[in-house]
């Protein structure tokens, strides 16, 4: 399922390349771990085998409309994801409506445009910037939800500082009554550590996917960002992980 | 003698039912079933002093009608386990959103 509407897509995608004439431009195999993708990355596939057989100007204009109005219901879930989220800083939030915004607007005026399109290149022109001039799929998803997961990521620091003091009191009241408080005191340390790691990760992310753009992607500079974004918040999450369950280890060892 | 015994047959029953007729009338006294003027509880039964027991509906499911050992309260949730409970909860809400982000959608 998963293989066939990524390949079908993106085969999609580069015959409409082909079709355009536009050699420059590269569209690289993005990993698609999620079957269908948003909205549904095989939603497409009927339009872009018509199009690949005809080539007609109303043909193509159905593929490219259908690829655009894909990308207006990803965004609104992405819409959706920024409304949801709790973690997610109020400027922040609104940093990424913007950017959501832009996207959905953009892309309605650019149906607008390719459906009063007449001639054969236009319209290929058009069909093209659906996905470079906007990429809402490897910039604007990711940029959302990684913001999102390192805002998230943050907000857990004060959780976790309330949580310190609480279990460090606890710590000395049992000391005060002679217990043994070495493995508990041990625990509590690690715990401390492994926020304090996570932190330090998350911290710089969200400043660096906020300043990414469509042109940074379209020169390389944004997919690196995002891939080593996503490696540092992943590793954030384990120690966040860990840190509970050091935690939760205090509390064991105090019983 | 044989012409005056259902007569008297029928004064004693007549009696009877009057007598019958006005013990009735009296004032009633309570079917004690326990010699004990007050509640009697079992030993592992408390009485309930909000009285709360005696104010349902007495539905079943209705846990003001419950006995009163049920309505023992629950222990306090440790603070500290609810803070990390909480915490494991954002994390997990967190893996999705790093989940989601890896969806390149075929572009």
């Amino acid at each position: 399922m998963f293989w066939r509407f990524g390949r079908g897509v993106l085969a999609a995608v580069a015959a409409t390349a082909v079709l355009a004439g536009a050699g420059t431009v590269v569209y690289s195999a993005q990993p698609n771990p999620v079957a269908g993708g948003p909205a549904g990355a095989g939603l497409c596939s009927g339009q872009a085998s018509t199009a690949r057989a005809a080539a007609t100007v109303s043909d193509l204009r159905a593929f490219g409309d259908c690829e655009i109005g894909r990308r207006i219901t990803t965004l609104g879930q992405l819409s959706s994801a920024v409304s949801a989220s709790k973690g997610l800083a109020s400027s922040d939030a609104a940093t990424l409506s913007g950017y959501i915004a832009a996207s959905k607007s953009g892309l309605t005026r650019l149906k607008a445009t390719l459906d009063a399109e007449t001639r054969l290149p236009a319209v290929r022109a058009d069909i093209l910037r659906i996905v470079a001039g906007y990429r809402v799929y490897v910039l604007v998803g990711p940029q959302v939800r990684l913001t999102i997961a390192a805002d998230s990521e943050l907000a857990l620091k004060p959780h976790f500082d309330q949580l310190a003091a609480a279990l460090a009191g606890r710590i000395s009241a049992a000391q005060a009554r002679g217990k043994d408080i070495a493995t508990a005191q041990a625990a509590l340390d690690a715990m401390n550590a492994a926020v304090a790691a996570a932190t330090a990760l998350a911290a710089p992310v969200r400043a660096q996917l906020l300043s990414l753009s469509v042109a940074k992607y379209n020169t390389g500079g944004a997919a690196p960002v995002i891939r080593n974004a996503r490696t540092a918040l992943i590793q954030a999450r384990s120690d966040f992980r860990s840190a509970a369950q050091d935690g939760r280890n205090v509390l064991a060892a105090l019983k | 003698m044989t012409r005056l015994r259902p007569r008297a047959v029928a004064l004693f029953g007549a009696a009877l039912i009057v007598g019958v007729a006005l013990a009735g009338c009296g004032p009633r006294r309570p079917a004690a079933t326990s010699a004990a003027p007050y509640p009697v509880y079992a030993a592992s039964q408390t009485p309930d002093p909000s009285g709360a027991a005696d104010s349902g509906s007495g539905e079943p499911g209705d846990p003001s009608s419950a006995s009163p050992a049920s309505l023992t309260s629950p222990a306090t949730p440790d603070p500290a386990a609810s803070e990390l409970d909480q915490i494991n909860q954002l994390i997990n809400d967190i893996n999705n959103s790093i989940q989601d982000s890896s969806n390149g959608g075929g572009e």
